[in-house]
């Protein structure tokens, strides 16, 4: 054996003993040994037999498995000046919006309830959607277009130095900072699982027979994935693409996320009792949002009440502040007015949770997947501390929606230059376009079940990126129609509808089938 | 008239197309077809008529002694009525039971509790007043149900009430003479036991239309679109007996809903079946949701068995029809009713696409494109099915069993043909 591997297994011990189920390893191993051993050999024998049990195997190899994926988070906040800074502008944006909407309604921020209105709040629980009504007067924080216009306006300010002589073609687009971006040879070396050879879910196979033997395959393949109980092993099935009856048990391996004990259901039944007993300023506005957007919809308005009930819970759980963590944004610090009329300054809403207009698209999409409100609450939040947050981020992180947008631009002006200098030459932005698709990870705007098929790939992938690369792919498959309009309303017409659109193939084709239209 | 060849350099008349329901779904769809130009009613001069079912009931009166030429296909069974009024389709099922029953059928088989195993998909129902004395008895058992009550001509929810007590009853059918609520006396209702337990959505209550196409009953020929809906109810379901009078929960018809204060215009309460599907199948599983849709398949499958030999069949007629079904807790399928003449009046952009597309499709099956009518002519299984999917089709499964049959004695093999024939079980 060597050194170098023995170093390894050195480390894999110090792992596990380290982390939570090393404990309960090392209680197992603790009360099954007699107390006193014949031999050596035979102590050794028992704990391996005690090691080969296959869920004490599992759990190692899960156990490894965060412990790795710990290093490869993006660690360093950002470090870039001017970003730093316009993140910070933009927070001090919204604390302004917070409190004006205070001051203009004279509510404080957090309250709690009279015994009257807790009552009367609870009797509505059950069906929100119905009880609650929409309040105009309470504007939404902030919307898409708010912080589009935003990340338009940041610049370099040591850009212009380099403009004379150097690669201007970022320039063309609406993100006139520099950003590393990836290609998209790079992207297909990063994506090759969703390559045109393998077989995929959401993909129709050419022959239209109603048994397809490929779809079998993957089927039993995700059925496998979901009893493995092995965190890479259903990363992996999920690049694929997951039936809608295996999501509820893949999607929360995937994510890492336990819903089988009962500590996520009580946790949420916690927060709803704090939904009823302290109202926040901001309930109105969540109300608001669920009811002009989700509650709107034609895929999700049956989901009016869990999506409520989850989005107000949401506003009150101070655990997604972890998504603070490895991110440069910061969590709001609002003043409260206390009712003796002094002053206190708060993270604001308790969680952390500032909602962009549609936040409540990051909700319904799950009501498909997950029947118990408390399920549906843990995928949200786990989706969005680790993903959807990042698209309201401005950092350097990929992840970001200010590198999303530059990615959506670059991919676009490398395959299609020629669609992209059309549209520019009419003055129509196609970032405008793709920013509303991506800032809700397109839900609102393909199909339910084509959205659970893309979030399947984000959650594989544990990458934002296919959201400007789905992107780019309905500009790329709308690219004929949009090579003949001169107007935005025209092009605004040619993409409204995406009704119709099978997402993963497009996304196939953008990545792995050359541009041949153009040239 | 006969239908001139089509000319290879330009297109030729091939349909003459009429209706009398203005509605865009339908003119704009016969419009766009190559070789298809508005005909004209008061002359007769049509091939394909599409009507409202009193127009063809009026068509084939014997009053106007009218009979279709040999290229003219309308859009009514003359005698639909037996599957689309609520009282005759439930004494057809009825007695299609006992039929099978009579025959010893296995498919009418009964539990111990005497319910059918195979074919209990209508709530229990009886028709008023012919079987009053038996609903009182019915009623006396299970006191504490409660019952729909539905005037058997009427559609969109017209005259629909919730009873839960005999006297409601009483006092109705005294009243009878002389209510302005009922202009007609001898109008006939029918009285359903209400379902108690339907599967809530978000917490509310809903039904899903699906569409049927049958173009011939004998042999049967009949076709579901994948495309249908589910209907919302807009308030939030409770069973308690407070809300009875709240037709607003317990009533999904979009003509209902549409006067509720919480009647939303972008999605009109509907809610597309491929949402439906893949909502069952995350939450309840592939297997129960399949099973589900099977059941709903199976149902409007032996509803229309049922109507063999009753609804005459006339080479000149086809019919669409909207299925109205409620899925309770237990994922079983209830049919409630058959509409003849499915609403064409579009709600939202949504609902006007979906209209369009099982239109289109429809009459791509009745008159598959760049062909004329000739009801004289046999012709095979549609070519282009778009969003149908065959549900039934007689002539092809015999013919199918024919030539396996034919195979199998040159194979020797006496055994049962096991292959799956042409339709969906």
């Amino acid at each position: 054996m060597t050194s170098g591997n023995t170093s390894k297994q050195n480390k894999i011990v110090e792992i596990i003993l380290q982390s939570e189920m090393g404990y309960s390893i090392k209680n197992k191993i603790h009360n099954s040994l007699p107390d006193h051993f014949e031999s050596k050999q035979a102590l050794k024998d028992k704990m391996k037999t005690l090691l080969s049990n296959a869920e004490i195997k599992q759990s190692i190899c899960n156990e490894i498995y965060r412990f790795n994926s710990k290093y490869k988070v993006n660690q360093g906040k950002e470090e870039v000046d001017y970003l730093l800074e316009a993140q910070k502008k933009w927070e001090e944006q919204l604390i302004k919006s917070i409190n004006t909407i205070a001051s203009e309604r004279g509510k404080p921020l957090a309250a709690p309830m009279g015994d009257h209105d807790v009552a009367n709040f609870r009797r509505k629980w059950k069906s929100l959607g119905t009880e609650m009504n929409e309040d105009t007067n309470y504007k939404p924080i902030y919307s898409q277009k708010d912080l589009f216009a935003y990340l338009c306006k940041i610049r370099n300010p040591n850009y212009k130095e380099f403009v004379m002589g150097q690669e201007t073609r970022g320039t063309l687009g609406l993100i006139k900072i520099p950003l590393a971006t990836i290609d998209i040879k790079e992207l297909q070396n990063q994506f090759i699982d969703l390559s045109l050879d393998r077989s995929h879910i959401g993909v129709e196979q050419a022959d239209n027979s109603n048994t397809n033997p490929i779809e079998e395959q993957v089927v039993l393949a995700l059925s496998a994935a979901s009893t493995s109980s092995l965190i890479p092993v259903a990363l992996r099935a999920c690049r694929f693409g997951v039936t809608p009856s295996l999501r509820c048990t893949l999607w929360p391996l995937a994510l890492d996320i336990d819903l089988e004990s009962r500590k996520g259901q009580i946790e949420f039944i916690n927060l709803e009792k704090d939904v009823l007993t302290n109202s926040l300023l901001l309930d109105q506005i969540f109300i608001n949002d669920v009811k002009s957007n989700s509650a709107n919809d034609d895929n999700y308005f049956v989901f009016e009440d869990p999506t409520l009930q989850v989005l107000l819970c949401a506003a009150r759980d101070y655990k997604m502040m972890s998504m603070y963590t490895h991110s440069n944004a910061s969590p709001l610090k609002c003043v409260n007015k206390l009712i003796d009329g002094g002053q206190e300054i708060v993270a604001y809403p308790p969680s952390g949770l500032i909602p962009m207009y549609g936040v409540s698209y990051f909700i319904s999409p799950l009501c498909y997947v997950f029947s118990h409100h408390w399920k549906i609450y843990s995928t949200f939040t786990a989706m969005y501390t680790r993903y959807f947050h990042k698209l309201t981020v401005i950092s350097t992180d990929t992840n970001s929606i200010l590198s999303l947008s530059k990615h959506f631009e670059m991919l676009l002006i490398e395959k299609h230059p020629m669609l992209f200098l059309h549209l520019i030459s009419c003055g129509i932005q196609p970032l405008k376009f793709a920013f509303r698709w991506m800032t809700c990870a397109f839900a609102g705007y393909l199909e339910a079940e084509q959205v659970l098929l893309l979030w399947d790939r984000i959650i594989g992938f544990k990458s934002l990126l296919l959201l400007p690369i789905a992107a780019t792919a309905i500009f790329e498959f709308r690219s004929s129609n949009l090579m003949q309009v001169q107007r935005s309303e025209e092009a605004e017409a040619v993409l409204y509808n995406l009704n119709h659109v099978a997402i993963i193939p497009l996304i196939q084709q953008f990545l792995f089938v050359p541009n041949q239209l153009l040239i | 008239m006969s239908i001139p060849n089509t000319a290879p350099t330009k297109p030729a008349t091939l349909v003459r197309w009429a209706t009398d329901v203005e509605k865009s779904v339908i003119t704009a769809n016969c419009e766009k077809r190559p070789g298809w130009v508005r005909g004209n009613i008061e002359n007769d001069d049509w091939n394909f008529y599409w009507t409202s079912v009193f127009t063809t009931r009026s068509i084939f009166s014997l009053e106007t002694g009218y009979r279709l030429a040999d290229d003219q296909i309308i859009s009514h069974f003359p005698n639909h009525y037996e599957l689309t009024r609520k009282d005759h389709m439930v004494r057809n099922c009825k007695r299609y039971r006992k039929d099978l029953e009579r025959e010893g059928n296995p498919l009418a088989d009964k539990d111990e509790f005497g319910r059918y195993v195979y074919l209990d998909f209508l709530p229990q129902t009886y028709i008023l007043p012919a079987d009053y004395n038996i609903f009182v008895e019915e009623f006396r058992r299970n006191p504490s149900s409660t019952w729909i009550v539905k005037p058997a001509g009427k559609a969109q929810g017209i005259g629909i009430f919730l009873v839960n007590k005999i006297s409601q009853i009483k006092k109705w059918s005294k009243d009878k003479a002389g209510s302005q609520q009922i202009p007609h006396t001898k109008d006939v209702y029918i009285i359903s036991k209400y379902i108690p337990d339907p599967l809530l959505i978000g917490g509310k209550k809903f039904d899903l239309r699906m569409y049927v196409l049958v173009t011939s009953y004998t042999p049967l020929k009949a076709y579901v679109h994948t495309q249908g809906f589910c209907r919302f109810c807009t308030v939030k379901y409770t069973a308690s007996l407070n809300e009875l009078d709240n037709l607003f929960v317990h009533l999904t018809n979009v003509a209902i809903q549409k006067h509720g204060e919480e009647y939303n215009e972008t999605h009109g309460g509907k809610w597309s079946i491929k949402n439906l599907r893949l909502f069952l199948e995350g939450t309840y599983g592939k297997r129960a949701s399949d099973k589900c849709f099977d059941e709903i398949f199976w149902l409007i499958h032996h509803s229309l068995k049922a109507m063999q030999g009753v609804i005459s069949t006339d080479r000149h007629c086809f019919e669409l029809y909207g299925y109205d079904v409620i899925i309770d807790e237990a994922l079983k399928p209830w049919l409630i009713e058959v509409n003849a003449s499915p609403s064409l009046v579009t709600t939202t952009a949504n609902d006007r696409m979906m209209k369009y597309d099982i239109l289109n499709d429809m009459i791509n099956i009745v008159i598959p494109p760049g062909e004329g009518v000739d009801t004289r002519v046999k012709r095979g299984p549609p070519k282009v099915l778009g969003g149908f999917e065959v549900l039934c089709d007689e002539e092809q499964r015999l013919l199918e069993a024919k030539q396996f049959e034919r195979r199998d004695s040159r194979a020797g093999n006496k055994g049962k043909s096991v292959k799956r024939l042409s339709t969906w079980k």
